[in-house]
């Protein structure tokens, strides 16, 4: 572990905000799905449940998990512990190690939550029947390895702008960026493909975060993404978050 | 935080907000409910929560529909609570709105119609709502009005039909055809004949008093309040009478 990873982890648990969040997250998952009128149709409930659980993590978690890599950037930078980190570092891809260093330690909170996740929603959802047990467990794992691969660049970048900028603009930013892909590129795109050359651009190269979003499968109970199209949305989104760290890297900044 | 950073905060906010007015605002919405865009976040569309949130936005639906084209709000005024929103809420200019402010207006009131009746299309009151708007208050031309009510009217049966458990939405599918049954006289080309609209609605009714039976035998019934109780036994009763005319 490198001493910016070790740093970022003690600091939050020093502030205990990651604590309360991942203990926060299942029992919002169970208090929610009250607010549901269920009353005549108490099978709404269980996957409330997992419906809550995926919110949550997608939006509180997430939030805050680039609030907390932008503060990060901030606060480093300015209390000179990047110089230091980087004049403690041999001569080649300095950038690259400081920076991979301290995405390792952004995982480390995101993987927390979505394993919290996947227990809230395996425990707390979980299908009667065997077959439909699994295929539910097994769509669990691709959203959380789907989370994972998207999330965690863009701690990385949140944590890099911060560095240039300040951790406002860089949380604006990243959440911007985030948001757009998650929620409008979504209903964008069918107007976009049919509209003028720069909307279908942007219709390519703008992210398609909003595939990530398997919470319709869940809540319908629609089985897992085939093995074949699990792999070409985890390549889509892995091509994203190498474009995003390059992104990062260039942007990061060690002096005052 | 400095003020250079609220300001750069400031403008990219900004930046988003021109750049969403400018975009999305201008694409037209969706004329029926089956041409209603397939993205879906967080599937809250005809999950739980679209059922909570399609009962939230009943009243949000119903100040619109008041204030923007009948100039007033409907407020209970025996309390003072009611007595000060209809204070808030009483049209005093006498310069009427214009043309092209109405027609916003009716558009907004029809968005907002589709997308309560969209989060949950079983839902009785926004679903009798968004009916009852498309006949009466819209301006949409003739020609397409009764194949935008056909559409969100078998799009209410689709969802009721695969209803094992609970029985209201049968009470909103047996109201959509009944609408479709009255609304088919006026069309050249019904998509449905008249028998097979009365079999539909008898059966939705059916379908209803034996889910009814299932959820009074287990105990969920007695859960529901006296009001809510009182208001699905008045619409079954309606219906009930409907179809016995037929």
């Amino acid at each position: 572990m490198t001493l910016l990873t070790r740093l970022y982890l003690s600091t939050i648990l020093a502030n205990k905000t990651v604590i309360l969040l991942a203990a926060g997250l299942p029992i919002l998952a169970y208090c929610l799905p009250q607010l549901v009128p269920a009353t005549l149709k108490p099978s709404l409930l269980e996957p409330a449940r997992a419906q809550a659980g995926w919110i949550l993590l997608w939006t509180v978690c997430s939030g805050w998990l680039f609030l907390s890599a932008a503060s990060t950037g901030e606060e480093w930078r300015r209390n000179g512990l990047l110089v230091y980190a980087f004049s403690r570092e041999a001569a080649r891809f300095r950038r690259l190690r400081l920076i991979a260093g301290s995405t390792i330690g952004f995982s480390v909170p995101a993987i927390l939550f979505v394993f919290g996740t996947f227990l809230t929603s395996v425990v707390g959802a979980l299908p009667g029947d065997q077959k439909e047990a699994e295929l539910w467990i097994i769509l669990n794992l691709q959203s959380c390895f789907l989370y994972l691969t998207i999330v965690i660049p863009l701690a990385t970048l949140a944590f890099a702008v911060a560095t240039r900028f300040s951790s406002t603009v860089s949380w604006i930013l990243v959440s911007c960026h985030f948001g757009f892909g998650f929620f409008f590129q979504g209903n964008l795109a069918p107007y976009l493909v049919s509209s003028s050359p720069p909307g279908q651009l942007l219709n390519l190269l703008g992210p398609h975060f909003h595939l990530a979003d398997l919470t319709e499968r869940l809540v319908f109970k629609m089985g897992p993404l085939p093995f074949s199209g699990f792999a070409q949305f985890l390549g889509y989104f892995a091509g994203w978050g190498l474009v995003t760290m390059v992104v990062a890297i260039l942007i990061f900044r060690a002096r005052q | 935080m400095k003020r250079q950073d609220l300001a750069q905060g400031t403008l990219i906010v900004c930046f988003f907000f021109l750049g969403w007015t400018l975009v999305v605002k201008n694409i037209p919405a969706p004329s029926t409910a089956t041409n209603w865009p397939g993205h879906n976040p967080f599937a809250i569309r005809g999950s739980g929560y679209g059922k909570m949130l399609s009962r939230f936005s009943e009243q949000d639906v119903d100040r619109a529909w008041h204030i923007g084209l009948e100039g007033s709000d409907h407020s209970d005024s025996s309390t003072w609570q009611g007595r000060y929103r209809l204070l808030k809420s009483t049209r005093t200019s006498s310069v009427p709105l214009s043309a092209s402010h109405l027609q916003h207006i009716r558009n907004d009131i029809r968005r907002k119609l589709y997308q309560a009746f969209l989060l949950d299309p079983t839902n009785y009151t926004t679903y009798d709502a968004l009916h009852f708007f498309l006949t009466a208050m819209s301006d949409i031309p003739e020609e397409t009005l009764f194949s935008e009510i056909a559409a969100a009217a078998f799009l209410v049966w689709e969802v009721a039909e695969r209803e094992e458990e609970d029985p209201e939405p049968w009470l909103t599918a047996a109201v959509a055809m009944m609408n479709l049954d009255l609304e088919s006289n006026s069309t050249p080309v019904p998509p449905l004949s008249k028998p097979e609209l009365h079999h539909r609605i008898k059966d939705a009714l059916r379908s209803f008093d034996r889910l009814r039976n299932d959820s009074l035998a287990d105990g969920r019934w007695s859960e529901l309040s006296d009001q809510r109780r009182d208001e699905i036994e008045t619409r079954r009763n309606f219906l009930g009478k409907y179809a016995e005319r037929l």
